[in-house]
């Protein structure tokens, strides 16, 4: 319809991609014209800072609609006083957020300032942090009362920042694009809950990919490297780090839950990468990624056939052809 | 007025003396369609036009009883919110589309032109939606809709455009009764079948 025809996987990929994995402009245009407001405020009252975009906003990974916008707002420490305790450091930030006029309500959670916004429905992270004396990385709040945490780990935002970077070029500009990919597979509605923790999805596929690749083949190899690092026992790095995992904390239950899934999902994967046809790969494929990814049997035009004549029906949360649930024959109505 | 003391409270709270009927309207969805889920008070807090649309109730969200659902489709992404405000055998459920396009005709004008007309309202019954039917069919009659609307945009978004049968606009003749198009009932003890009012 809109696009022009598709005739090969990789198209439909592309497609998907493009028309479900990314967040629509206009949340981005928002998160530009709002993000640089707040972190203007927070420099204003705390002179000396300097600030940067980080998590899946900074890497540009965020799939189908724009959730948080992370900032990483570097303080000037000279005398310690924010390195004496990071929840009085948060309450400090939260008081200069609060006062925005763009800003609802405020959270503080372990690292973060969440400002969820009036007009918005993405919030803004604004997360403290503080330049290590010695050797790289930043160190983050860690404001966990409960456990007795007030203090700050050294974390490296800015490495993983340049991993994704350098990862996006090693594999000719597929990782971010797949990634997206990934994380609706992952997490494909806001109403179910995820497979994998989104950056651990998005680690495996960094780990999966090192050259020039397509898309179809970024998804079936995040299956199989999927599959071989959820095996008991196996751990995933964080993306350039050499000490950190970033699924240490993942239980052997939901780790063996998780890969159950992904074996199927791999399973599929490489059924439909195995097949010639392209309309039939491409079937194939909407048993992974449900009803959003363009084959023939989603293909809006017979669509339209169908949904008179009956011919396509309910499955899942979409439509295709040959579905499943028989929809009552009401009449659309506009009235006025 | 200020919502804790409104006097619709009780209204909007039906809810509180049905918990037979909305246990086996979950747990059909739960079997069916896994995706829809019980209406958050998060969504209706940080979704500004539905906080505001649920602020013009003029009761506490708590009060609202509702679900919310995805659609599948060629576009990022769709939630579909199904808003009852009074019991459904008193009243037809609010279904809004929170995101995407808002330039469809087949929607009413409130909302922010989110809430979608998901079927004339004096049609006979096996074109409308009632309780028996569950929610999964509620959501897929708003995912055809929002599909239909989809549809019709790419293909010029002329009334001819429409790819599903639609009545006039405005005070529309009901269509004739066809007892043939009534689908089975899913939740046979949960009504009358036909019409509240």
């Amino acid at each position: 319809m809109s696009d022009k025809p598709i005739t090969t996987v990789e198209e439909a990929f592309e497609s998907f991609e493009r028309n479900t994995a990314r967040v629509p402009d206009e949340d981005n245009a928002d998160a530009k014209e709002i993000h640089p407001k707040l972190r203007k405020a927070v420099t204003d009252e705390l002179p000396g800072t300097t600030h940067f975009l980080s998590g899946s906003y900074g890497r540009r990974t965020q799939a189908k609609r724009l959730k948080d916008v992370d900032v990483i707002v570097v303080l000037d420490d000279p005398d310690g006083e924010f390195e004496a305790s990071a929840s009085d450091t948060l309450e400090r930030v939260r008081t200069i957020v609060s006062a925005h006029e763009l800003v609802n309500y405020t959270k503080i959670s372990v690292r973060a300032v969440k400002a969820y916004l009036k007009d918005y429905e993405f919030h803004v992270d604004i997360v403290p942090a503080l330049r290590p004396a010695f050797g790289s990385g930043l160190r983050l709040a860690r404001n966990i009362p409960h456990e007795g945490y007030d203090d700050w780990t050294l974390e490296d935002p800015e490495g993983q920042l340049q991993a994704a970077k350098d990862k996006n070029k090693d594999t000719g500009g597929i990782y971010v694009p797949g990634t997206r990919v990934i994380k609706v597979w992952n997490k494909p509605y806001r109403t179910v809950d995820a497979i994998l923790r989104s950056y651990h999805a998005e680690s495996i596929l960094w780990h999966a990919l090192s050259d020039k690749t397509t898309l179809q083949e970024a998804a079936v190899a995040f299956f199989d490297e999927a599959y071989d690092r959820l095996a008991p026992g196996v751990r995933t790095l964080v993306p350039g780090s050499y000490t950190r995992y970033v699924d240490d904390r993942l239980d052997d239950d939901d780790r063996a839950t998780a890969r159950e899934k992904i074996e199927d999902a791999r399973e599929k994967a490489h059924a439909a990468a195995d097949l010639d046809d392209p309309g039939e790969a491409m079937d194939a494929w909407v048993k992974v990624f449900g009803a959003s990814f363009p084959a023939p049997s989603t293909n809006p035009d017979a669509l339209a056939k169908g949904l008179r004549s009956g011919a396509a029906k309910a499955v899942g949360a979409g439509f295709a052809m040959g579905g499943e649930r028989s929809t009552i024959k009401a009449r659309s109505w506009s009235p006025s | 007025m200020e919502p804790l003391l409104s006097p619709d409270r009780p209204k909007h709270r039906w809810w509180t003396s049905e918990w037979p009927m909305t246990h086996a309207l979950e747990e059909h969805a739960r079997r069916t369609d896994p995706t829809i889920q019980r209406l958050p008070l998060a969504l209706m807090r940080e979704n500004p036009p539905l906080r505001r649309y649920v602020e013009g109730f003029g009761v506490p969200p708590w009060d609202v009883w509702g679900y919310t659902a995805p659609a599948d489709g060629p576009w990022p992404e769709r939630r579909l919110v199904a808003i009852f405000k009074r019991h459904p055998s008193e009243q037809d459920p609010a279904v809004l589309c929170l995101d995407g396009p808002r330039d469809s005709e087949h929607r009413f004008p409130d909302a922010g032109r989110r809430r979608l007309c998901l079927y004339y309202p004096d049609d006979p019954p096996e074109r409308r939606w009632h309780v028996e039917h569950g929610l999964v069919r509620l959501f897929d009659l708003a995912r055809q809709h929002v599909l239909a609307e989809h549809i019709a945009r790419e293909r010029g978004g002329k009334p001819k455009d429409w790819p599903i049968e639609f009545a006039e606009h405005g005070p529309a003749r009901p269509a004739a009764s066809d007892p043939t198009l009534a689908l089975p009932v899913e939740l046979p003890g949960l009504g009358a079948g036909g019409r509240r009012r």
